[in-house]
């Protein structure tokens, strides 16, 4: 039982830690050209 | 000395509107399509050999299914690429191998976890695992490969070339695996036998969760590709602009 | 086409005249043999021979590898890439030259690693040897095939020694399995196994046609 939830812990943590990170990394650079931008 | 229009840079920022929608449209499906599926795996039946551990199949298939379905989008926009030279193909290949080696590194993790916990081994080397474990290692050379090609069109080039050979030695692997070790005793059969009444269900959202979830990734990375790309072109204007004569002073 | 005569002997003449790849790749090739023989000496019963074939294949790949870093290690030196991609003729041509040259090299030091490989560990080729050179050939085209394709495009990155192998292996694996599995099938039985050779025929096959095509895209200035 313990390895059925050890997997899912993985499985789906891991697909929302990314979209997580894609989503942060999206906006880190959208604020970056933008500052650059308005220089 | 800037450039362009500040407010330009901040609609270039901005997806496009057909890519907001998409990304909007494919977001609510794959969280509509998880949860059914969530609900799903929770009400199917307990396999009779394998206990309830066998569930962790309806998460490490589909997540195959999105990994080869990965690979596949690299090599096929790759070969767009080589043929119409758009950027875009090269983000979207580009986009496919992150998403697709995000779902074969779960592959490798719930496959030893179920492994372990059905025939108390962490590794076999079968046919399947095998098979995956080479994908990977395709997958990790072509992100190497991206990293270290200096110029961003001939990165393009290379990693389409080198794409749609690692797309073609997939078949190639599994008859050389299966060549070397013959049929090992995977449980395929097993897995195949194990499809009982109640576990189409499960396994058909399944795959269907991750091919959404697959699609809302592979757009959010192609973003992020895209503004990557967008940062490099300013990065390489302003430093042609430092260079330029009468340009700006080192302490600007 | 006879831009394919033309690289081949420029390269198979500039290795004739200085010999350093083939030694260095010879050399190489000797003190793998030498290595693997000390961490896996082979033991008296047949069991423990069942390694050999892969540690042969083990050998020749990494001298492969060594050969192929240097394939184009010329035209880097002397900036004579600009003139290889400029040249007005099919681009496939060239490639095939410069891979038959490096067949042709690999092949010679493949046949004298399998005589010390051979001789060290026991293993006697010659009932076989000309079945044995069939395989040999097929695995070597497989190697050298998208090996030279992978040096054109590994000679443009960082690190480039290490690409290559980076690259090369993952996609080697075809080639290495049917290739040991051959040889051992071979001096096991006497006779060519037909599953083994259709995979290596099938991988050469696929491996010259993509890096003919791809060879286009991947010269360039």
């Amino acid at each position: 039982m313990g390895y059925l939830i050890a997997a899912y812990v993985v499985g789906v943590g891991g697909l929302v830690g990314y979209l997580l990170w894609l989503v942060r990394e999206r906006r880190a650079l959208a604020r970056e050209l933008s500052d650059a931008g308005s220089r | 000395m800037s450039p362009a229009d500040p407010a330009l840079h901040l609609v270039a920022t901005s997806p496009s509107p057909a890519m907001r929608s998409a990304l909007r449209a494919s977001g609510a499906l794959a969280a509509v399509v998880a949860a059914a599926w969530a609900l799903a795996v929770w009400n199917a039946p307990v396999d009779r050999t394998q206990g309830v551990i066998q569930k962790i199949l309806y998460l490490h298939v589909p997540c195959a299914f999105a990994a080869y379905l990965g690979f596949a989008g690299t090599a096929l926009f790759g070969a767009l690429y080589l043929w119409r030279g758009e950027e875009r193909s090269d983000r979207l290949a580009a986009a496919s191998a992150g998403v697709g080696v995000v779902f074969c590194t779960l592959v490798l993790l719930t496959g030893p976890i179920w492994g372990k916990g059905t025939w108390g081994r962490w590794w076999s080397w079968d046919l399947r695992l095998t098979l995956t474990l080479l994908l990977y290692l395709v997958y990790l050379a072509y992100i190497l490969l991206r990293s270290f090609t200096e110029g961003s069109e001939r990165t393009a080039r290379f990693a389409a070339v080198y794409g749609i050979a690692g797309l073609l030695v997939i078949p190639l692997n599994y008859f050389a695996i299966d060549l070397a070790a013959g049929r090992a005793i995977h449980p395929e059969n097993l897995e195949r036998g194990s499809l009982g009444p109640g576990m189409g269900l499960p396994f058909a959202l399944g795959v269907a969760a991750a091919l959404a979830a697959f699609v809302h990734l592979w757009l959010q990375r192609a973003e992020v590709a895209r503004l990557r790309a967008l940062r490099a072109r300013r990065d390489a204007e302003q430093s042609a602009q430092e260079f330029a004569p009468g340009g700006a002073s080192w302490d600007t | 086409m006879s831009v394919l005569w033309a690289v081949l002997w420029k390269d198979l003449l500039c290795e004739w005249r200085s010999r350093d790849r083939v030694a260095a790749m010879a050399v190489f090739s000797l003190l793998v043999v030498v290595v693997l023989y000390l961490a896996a000496p082979p033991g008296m019963e047949d069991a423990s021979r069942a390694h050999v074939p892969g540690l042969l294949w083990v050998a020749a790949i990494f001298a492969a590898v060594l050969g192929l870093n240097r394939a184009f290690a010329q035209e880097l030196e002397n900036e004579a890439l600009s003139g290889l991609a400029l040249a007005p003729a099919d681009r496939g041509w060239i490639f095939l030259g410069k891979a038959l040259a490096s067949f042709v090299i690999l092949a010679v030091v493949v046949a004298a690693t399998t005589v010390v490989f051979g001789l060290a560990f026991g293993v006697d080729f010659r009932p076989v040897a000309g079945r044995f050179a069939v395989v040999a050939a097929l695995g070597c085209a497989g190697v050298c095939s998208v090996g030279t394709l992978l040096s054109a495009m590994a000679v443009r990155t960082a690190y480039r020694e290490v690409m290559l192998p980076l690259l090369l292996l993952p996609l080697l694996v075809p080639v290495l399995l049917g290739a040991v599995r051959a040889t051992s099938l071979l001096l096991e039985r006497g006779e060519l196994p037909g599953s083994a050779v259709q995979l290596l025929l099938v991988t050469d096959g696929v491996f010259l046609i993509v890096s003919f095509l791809g060879f286009e895209y991947v010269l360039d200035e």
